[in-house]
């Protein structure tokens, strides 16, 4: 979409918005600022984005979606700080946090860029004349910000790869999987939908993958894994492989960010060095209760011992604690790859599989945890008589 | 004769290329995405226990605010000075 006009960027939909409930509550109960007709008066003090620092203004009538959203992934980042305290030493943390204030905290989302602005990252701007929408619009809310890996993967943006079936065929958008109670943090609810009781007495999750709020393929095609199908390479696999492994196609890998401060403008940037197409299998570095699978897909992220050398020697000093080829959910699901053609396909195919010789070498340590050390054999296959 | 032959050899050839042609798959960006929305299985939000006032829309159309905002005119002719946007130095993939 192209960017929106200044103008078009902030104007209300007088039509509409006044017939919604956020229609009947004055300007300024959000947004602070003065009743003026004088545009530099009414400016003062004013509050362009009032979800922004915290979430008093949504959260007074939405305290049930603030309480729990100040912790989610989307408003903590805790996912990349995870990945950070990780790979580094309490020592580091407070330069390491300084960097992350720099170059990684605007990736932080808040009420009002889901549900009435598109992010910074693609101009801003109301989606629709400040009207409130409920679900966030797809190409605008949540692939501006996840465009890409999974917004290109999701939607055929890489040439020559289709895009995901669930899209293509089914016209499914990101919430039909991702759910309200996953997206906004909901964690005490649970066990609304979980009712197993193996689930319910689960420790909280230490990964995003490990939480039972993330979408699984099975909670939609749950006769899968049981092998009760009657396709026998579900029978055969059973949860030994993630369902990407045969219904995902290449995949967007990264190597090498390096972030810095601009000696010109004052301004933080980054540098990635390559951005490439992968399908590699490797070994689960994340096994958990509901993704048991031993062998998944695997992408390459950007981390790099060195990204953040601009503010220090050796920040990343235990790098080595977590893999670079990463555990993937490729959005680019397909009923036929190249996987499922025959057995064979994979099976003494090294090309598939994350070997030590496709990783760099001062990687190997980082990812000795996702190496296959030996890939299947070719299967001989019964040929009828 | 033998241009009978041709034709139907020709007709033979095209057919077993079509069938060995690979299914392309395509997207199309254009049709409209199916309406999924939020499983919402929290409370409803609630207006009644919380500290906002709610006003007539008569009142909130005479608020400065929306008289401008809602003016596209108004906002054009108001709007800052249109600065080019600093060049991004970052480079690659994000």
């Amino acid at each position: 979409m192209a960017p929106l006009e200044l103008w078009e960027k902030v104007l209300v939909n007088a039509d509409k918005y006044l017939d919604t409930v956020h229609g009947q509550i004055a300007c300024t109960d959000c947004h602070d600022g003065v009743e003026s007709s004088d545009k530099e008066t009414a400016h003062e003090d004013l509050i362009a984005r009032p979800s922004q620092d915290d979430m008093k203004v949504c959260g007074d009538c939405h305290p049930d979606k603030s309480e729990t959203y100040s912790k989610s992934l989307h408003s903590t980042l805790n996912g990349y700080w995870n990945a950070l305290d990780t790979r580094s030493v309490p020592e580091n943390h407070d330069v390491l946090a300084q960097a992350f204030g720099n170059h990684c905290s605007s990736c932080h989302a808040t009420c009002g860029d889901c549900h009435v602005s598109q992010p910074a990252s693609v101009g801003g701007g109301f989606f629709n004349g400040h009207l409130f929408e409920k679900t966030p619009p797809m190409t605008r809310s949540c692939t501006a910000c996840h465009g890409s890996r999974v917004g290109n993967e999701y939607l055929g943006n890489n040439e020559g790869l289709p895009g995901d079936v669930h899209f293509r065929e089914g016209r499914m958008n990101c919430v039909a999987c991702h759910t309200d109670s996953e997206l906004h943090g909901q964690g005490s609810n649970c066990t609304q939908c979980h009712t197993a009781p193996e689930e319910m007495t689960m420790p909280a999750a230490k990964h995003r993958y490990g939480s039972i709020q993330v979408p699984s393929c099975e909670a939609c095609h749950p006769n899968t894994t049981l092998g009760n199908d009657n396709i026998e390479m579900h029978t055969v696999h059973g949860s030994d492989l993630s369902c990407e492994v045969c219904h995902s196609i290449a995949y967007t890998s990264c190597d090498g960010c390096h972030v810095a401060i601009s000696e010109k403008t004052g301004n933080p940037y980054f540098e990635t060095e390559a951005t490439y197409s992968t399908f590699l299998i490797g070994k689960n570095p994340l096994i958990s209760y509901s993704r048991p699978y031993k062998f998944v897909t695997l992408r390459h992220v950007p981390a790099t011992q060195d990204a953040f050398s601009y503010y220090g020697d050796n920040l990343l000093s235990n790098f080595d604690t977590l893999p670079t080829w990463a555990y993937a959910t490729p959005h680019n699901t397909q009923l036929k790859t190249p996987q499922t053609e025959s057995c064979n396909a994979c099976h003494g195919n090294p090309a598939l599989f994350l070997t030590a010789d496709k990783v760099a070498e001062n990687e190997l340590q980082a990812n000795a945890s996702v190496i296959i050390d030996q890939i299947p054999a070719l299967v001989i296959e019964a040929v009828n008589p | 004769m033998q241009r009978i032959r041709f034709l139907y050899l020709l007709v033979l050839f095209s057919l077993l290329l079509t069938s060995c042609q690979a299914g392309s798959v395509t997207t199309n960006l254009e049709a409209p995405v199916l309406s999924f929305v939020f499983n919402d299985m929290t409370s409803n939000p609630s207006i009644e226990n919380s500290n906002v006032q709610l006003q007539s829309n008569a009142a909130l159309e005479e608020s400065e605010c929306f008289k401008c905002h809602s003016d596209k005119d108004k906002l054009i002719e108001t709007a800052d000075p249109v600065t080019a946007p600093a060049e991004s130095e970052s480079s690659g993939v994000g």
